[in-house]
C-alpha cells in the first residue's frame, strides 16, 4: 500500500473501524513509514480524548483488586511457563546429547575400536562436555560443576561415568550422572552427593539405560545441594549391595565462550 | 512501564488508578452493562502488561496506548457479542453522571477532555460517538445517513483532528490553573 492508500484509511483505523484484512494491511505499513505512524498517533490522541471525556459511572468498589489479581495471575502463569520450558529445553540437551552418545558409541563399535569400558567411558565423558556446553549457553547465570567417576580402590579397572551438577537462581537444580559398570548386577545403583562436611545426601537410584550403562537425571535438585554445589566434595556411587563402586571429586566448569 | 511488565502489583494499581475510571467507563458506555465493563477492564490491564514491553514513551502517550488497546479490547467484544445489532446508542451527556473519586491527573485529563468535546460542532460529536462508541464502520455510517463514503471519511478524520488540538489547548489551559495532564 502507498502513504496516500494508507493515509485514507488512518482515521478509521484509529477508532478501530477496519476489517480484519485491512487493518493487518495498514499496520504492516505503519511498521514501516514513521509518517504515517505519526499520524495515525495523533489522530488516536483525538479518539483517546473521546475516551477520557467518558466518567459516567464511578468503577465498583473491588474492581482494582480484580484487576491487580488477574495481572498477577497471567504474569505467574507466564513464569511458571518459562520455568517448565527452561526445564524441557535442559532433558531435551541431556537427550539430544545422550543420542549422540549413542552415535558415538555406534560410530566407533562400527570400526571395531571398542574393545573395552575404558573407551566407553571415554565416550561418554565427550557426550556430557556436549550437555555442559549446552546447558551452559541455554541458561545464562547457571553454574555447572562437573564429576568424572572413576572406580574406588579395589574394584575391576575402566568401569567410569560422568556427572553434571546444574544450579541458576530461580530454577530447580538438578544432576545427571551417567556410568557404565563391568558387571551389572539386579538391584539399584545409588548415587551420593558427599558434601564438603563429610555428611552424605542421596540424589536417586541410576537407571539402567544398557547392556552395562545407567544413568540419573534427577531434578528434585532443589533439596539436594542448597542451590550451592560447591559445597559437594565428591559424588559416589554405590553398588546394589550399597558398597562404593565409583567415586570423583566435583570441580566448577567455566561457561563456554560468548 | 518496566514494574508493569514484571507483574509488579504496586504498578498495575498505580497504573489502574488513572486509568481504570475511563477504562471502565468506556467498557460500561460501549459494552452497556457493568459486568462487561468490568470484564474488560480486566482484560485490558491484563493486555498493557502483556503489550508494555511494546510501549514506547517517545512515539506516544500512555494515555493513548492504553485507551487504544482498551477500544481495540471493546470493538472486538462488541462485535463479537452483538454482531450487526448494537447496544442502543447512548449520546454523551446523556447518562447521569455521578462523580467518582479520581486521581488528580485523572481529574484534569478528563476536564480537557471534557472540553475538547465541546469545541467540536454537534455533528461532528454525533459521528465521533457512531464510529468511536458505538464501533459503527464508515460504510455503515454513510449508508444510514445517505451521505458518500468519502465524506464521512473526511468528516471523522477532521473530527479526530479538531478533538486532539482542543484537548491540547485545553490541557494547556488546566495545567496553568494548577495541574499537569502527563
Amino acid at each position: 500500500m502507498t502513504c496516500l492508500e494508507v493515509r485514507d484509511l488512518l482515521a478509521e483505523y484509529a477508532v478501530d473501524g477496519l476489517e480484519a484484512a485491512e487493518r493487518r494491511r495498514v499496520e504492516h505499513h505503519l511498521g514501516s513509514c514513521p509518517g504515517c505512524g505519526k499520524e495515525v498517533e495523533e489522530l488516536r490522541e483525538g479518539a483517546a480524548a473521546v475516551a477520557l471525556e467518558l466518567f459516567a459511572a464511578p468503577p465498583p468498589e473491588g474492581l482494582e483488586d480484580k484487576v491487580a489479581g488477574a495481572v498477577g495471575h497471567q504474569a505467574r502463569r507466564k513464569w511458571l511457563r518459562r520455568r517448565r520450558s527452561a526445564r524441557v529445553l535442559v532433558a531435551a540437551a541431556a537427550a539430544a546429547a545422550l543420542l549422540s552418545a549413542g552415535a558415538i558409541g555406534g560410530a566407533v563399535a562400527m570400526r571395531g575400536q571398542v574393545s573395552n569400558l575404558k573407551q566407553q567411558v571415554h565416550a561418554t565423558r565427550i557426550s556430557l562436555e556436549q550437555v555442559q556446553s549446552i546447558v551452559q549457553a541455554l541458561a545464562t547465570n547457571a553454574r555447572v560443576y562437573r564429576t568424572d567417576l572413576n572406580p574406588v580402590a579395589g574394584r575391576i579397572a575402566d568401569q567410569g561415568g560422568t556427572g553434571i551438577l546444574f544450579t541458576a537462581p530461580n530454577r530447580d537444580d538438578w544432576i545427571f550422572v551417567q556410568v557404565l559398570v563391568a558387571h551389572p548386577g539386579t538391584g539399584p545403583y545409588r548415587v551420593l552427593l558427599e558434601q564438603r562436611d563429610g555428611t552424605r545426601v542421596e540424589a536417586g537410584e541410576l537407571e539402567p539405560a544398557g547392556r552395562n550403562e545407567f544413568v540419573l537425571f534427577s531434578t528434585k535438585g532443589a533439596n539436594l545441594f542448597d542451590n550451592d554445589p560447591s559445597q559437594v566434595a565428591r559424588v559416589v556411587i554405590l553398588d546394589p549391595a550399597g558398597k562404593p563402586l565409583l567415586e570423583g571429586s566435583v570441580v566448577a566448569t567455566t561457561a563456554p565462550a560468548p | 512501564m518496566a514494574r508493569l511488565v514484571a507483574g509488579d502489583q504496586e504498578a498495575v494499581r498505580t497504573l489502574y488508578s488513572r486509568f481504570g475510571p475511563p477504562v471502565y467507563a468506556l467498557g460500561l458506555r460501549m459494552l452497556g452493562s457493568s459486568q462487561s465493563a468490568e470484564e474488560l477492564t480486566q482484560d485490558v490491564f491484563v493486555a498493557a502488561w502483556r503489550k508494555g514491553s511494546a510501549f514506547d514513551a517517545s512515539r506516544g502517550r500512555l494515555s493513548t496506548w492504553l485507551m487504544a488497546i482498551a477500544h481495540n479490547v471493546a470493538v472486538d467484544r462488541l462485535r463479537h457479542e452483538h454482531g450487526p445489532s448494537r447496544p442502543p446508542l447512548v449520546f454523551v451527556g446523556e447518562s447521569p453522571e455521578a462523580v467518582p473519586v479520581l486521581e488528580e491527573e485523572a481529574l484534569v485529563g478528563r476536564e480537557t477532555a471534557r472540553r475538547a468535546m465541546l469545541d467540536v460542532s454537534p455533528d461532528e460529536r454525533r459521528l465521533l460517538v457512531l464510529a468511536y462508541l458505538q464501533g459503527w464502520t464508515a460504510r455503515e455510517i454513510a449508508r444510514a445517513d445517505g451521505i458518500p463514503l468519502g465524506t464521512v471519511k473526511t468528516r471523522l478524520r477532521t473530527a479526530l483532528i479538531k478533538m486532539r488540538a482542543a484537548q491540547a489547548v485545553h490541557a494547556r489551559t488546566v495545567a496553568r490553573s494548577g495541574g499537569e495532564t502527563e
